[in-house]
């Protein structure tokens, strides 16, 4: 494997109490693709999100970014480097509008920058008409597209995205791969958690999949789809009960 | 005219009133008005760290109770001037604010407000037990002198420093950013946001006021002890006042603090006996009757814009 990446992990642990979360992986993950992690429910992801971007420490490992350690950074620092995330639950700040939610997060130099950077991600993600409502009155749909834009406004370099598409409408899923895609030809690196496996497959270069908090897989999408051990993670071959669905 | 410039006007009238009114009102009213600014100045200063950033203090005395001190040490022990001696206490408030900042606003909801009661009741006894330097629980008297005038309007320029602050801040990138982590503190961490920095920074500026208005009391009393300027009510008062008016916005403690004093001292003068459980008993009233204070009133009668913060 190599081992060269804009984001890297090494041998990364998280235990809470007797259960590994995440329990020794290493990966690294290549500047300007866009690669999935995907697994069961309970398999490690969201752990795995929060020690990349120390919403969690981890028990052992180390995380690199652009070659430098980040294991011990304060999360704020990581985003002001330029790797920001969403969250799987929506975050949103909502006593705040939809327009404050993308100002209170802005790092351009100059204010005027910042608002036409706000005007033109909001109307991508089609929530310029609602900037005046708090973030809170609106839908869970809108929130996520919400937190989309808002990880945008940071101009950041890799962008961890955490079930992006749950719970938005098919057509602005739509909307969000075709940005998706248009950052990536910018030099954009995505990460991304997510269920919705016909747009990950297709979407994605690349897919990891993660079971009991560790990699099984690690492969083009074609190949993870048949990959055995991942159809047993999912299906359960070998098991009594399916604890999710691969579709 | 429109409405912004109606209430430019009224402003100006109510500054007008106030500048004239130490000087044709008996002393006993500009007395009042004197601790009306002062309550409006606490309340004002504790909403910058707890109603933007949501970190509610119970020990806000701390600060009033420090500026107090300070100044009445400097003006009794270096024959400082009240004015100098009260700045210098409020700098020493702002200093302290910073690594204790730094330490307890690691503790989030009730695990930060009880560390301040506990850091006013440890403060409280320091001033107690530190004799030589106190004399303890009989307090330290200061030369007395006449004129309230003075500090009607030192009180008043406190007071109108702090509104002024407390609306640059919430209409400022730094404002909305403490309202932010007020929101969600992980989130706004994960966006770059250095949410310690701004919590800290938040805190030491509301330390500041309450430190300056605590040695202006000194001053003006020519009597402090332990209790009367480290008291738990003091603290409380910030909360309630804040509360009742708005919590998280600037008109908010200004209401809450006009409005709660004037009660009062309506109960004070009509019902000496039952004034503070009359009061005690309004104030349970209107925190059940309207839980987000005269502002979320408002908003919800339409009278004032929902996402209104000046």
């Amino acid at each position: 494997m190599t081992m060269n990446g804009i984001v890297r992990v090494e041998n990364l642990r998280k235990h809470y109490g007797g259960l590994a979360a995440v329990n020794g992986v290493s990966f690294a993950i290549a500047e300007s693709k866009i690669t999935a992690l995907i697994g069961p429910n309970g398999s490690g992801k969201t752990t795995l999100f929060n020690l990349i971007t120390s919403v969690a420490r981890p028990d052992a490992g180390a995380v690199f970014l652009n070659e430098h350690a980040i294991t011990q950074w304060a999360p704020h620092r990581i985003a002001a480097r330029g790797m920001a995330r969403t969250f799987q639950i929506t975050r949103v700040f909502g006593q705040l509008t939809v327009w404050e939610n993308m100002l209170a997060v802005a790092r351009q130099r100059r204010d005027a920058e910042a608002r036409a950077r706000a005007q033109e991600l909001l109307r991508l993600v089609n929530l310029w008409e609602l900037r005046d409502q708090f973030a809170a009155d609106t839908s869970y749909g809108q929130q996520k597209l919400l937190e989309f834009a808002r990880v945008l406004m940071l101009e950041p370099r890799v962008i961890l995205l955490d079930e992006p598409f749950a719970g938005v409408n098919p057509t602005l899923a739509q909307t969000m791969v075709a940005l998706i895609r248009r950052l990536q030809t910018e030099g954009k690196t995505f990460f991304i958690i997510d269920h919705a496996m016909t747009i990950m497959m297709s979407l994605c270069d690349r897919v990891l999949v993660l079971d009991y908090g560790e990699l099984i897989a690690d492969g083009a999408p074609a190949d993870v789809q048949n990959d055995a051990r991942v159809l047993e993670a999912y299906f359960g071959s070998h098991r009594e009960k399916p604890r999710a669905t691969i579709g | 005219m429109n409405r912004a410039q109606w209430g430019w006007i009224a402003l100006a009238v109510i500054v007008a009133a106030l500048v004239i009114a130490p000087f044709v009102l008996p002393a006993y009213r500009t007395t009042f008005l004197l601790f009306m600014f002062m309550y409006v100045t606490l309340a004002s200063s504790w909403n910058i760290v707890s109603g933007y950033t949501g970190y509610v203090s119970f020990g806000h005395a701390s600060f009033f109770g420090i500026g107090a001190y300070t100044a009445a040490l400097l003006i009794l022990r270096a024959g400082a001037h009240w004015l100098p001696a009260s700045l210098a206490g409020a700098a020493l408030a702002v200093v302290f604010a910073l690594p204790l900042g730094f330490i307890l606003l690691r503790l989030r909801g009730p695990y930060f407000a009880i560390s301040m009661l506990g850091l006013s009741a440890a403060l409280e006894m320091i001033a107690l037990s530190w004799t030589p330097l106190t004399r303890g629980g009989a307090g330290l008297n200061l030369p007395p002198h006449q004129s309230a005038i003075e500090m009607y309007f030192a009180m008043g320029l406190a007071m109108t420093a702090v509104i002024i602050l407390s609306r640059k801040i919430i209409t400022s990138k730094f404002g909305l950013r403490l309202v932010a982590l007020r929101e969600d503190e992980i989130a706004a961490e994960s966006l770059g946001i250095n949410t310690t920095a701004h919590k800290v920074a938040a805190f030491a500026i509301s330390a500041f006021f309450p430190a300056l208005v605590g040695g202006f009391y000194a001053w003006y009393l020519s009597y402090i002890d332990p209790n009367s300027v480290f008291r738990p009510i003091l603290s409380v008062g910030m909360v309630i006042m804040t509360m009742f008016g708005g919590i998280g916005t600037v008109l908010g403690p200004i209401i809450g603090a006009v409005f709660l004093n004037v009660i009062s001292e309506i109960f004070w003068v009509q019902l000496p006996e039952l004034h503070q459980a009359a009061f005690g008993g309004l104030i349970v009233l209107v925190i059940l009757v309207m839980p987000g204070g005269v502002i979320r009133l408002l908003k919800d009668r339409g009278i004032l814009p929902a996402n209104w913060r000046t």
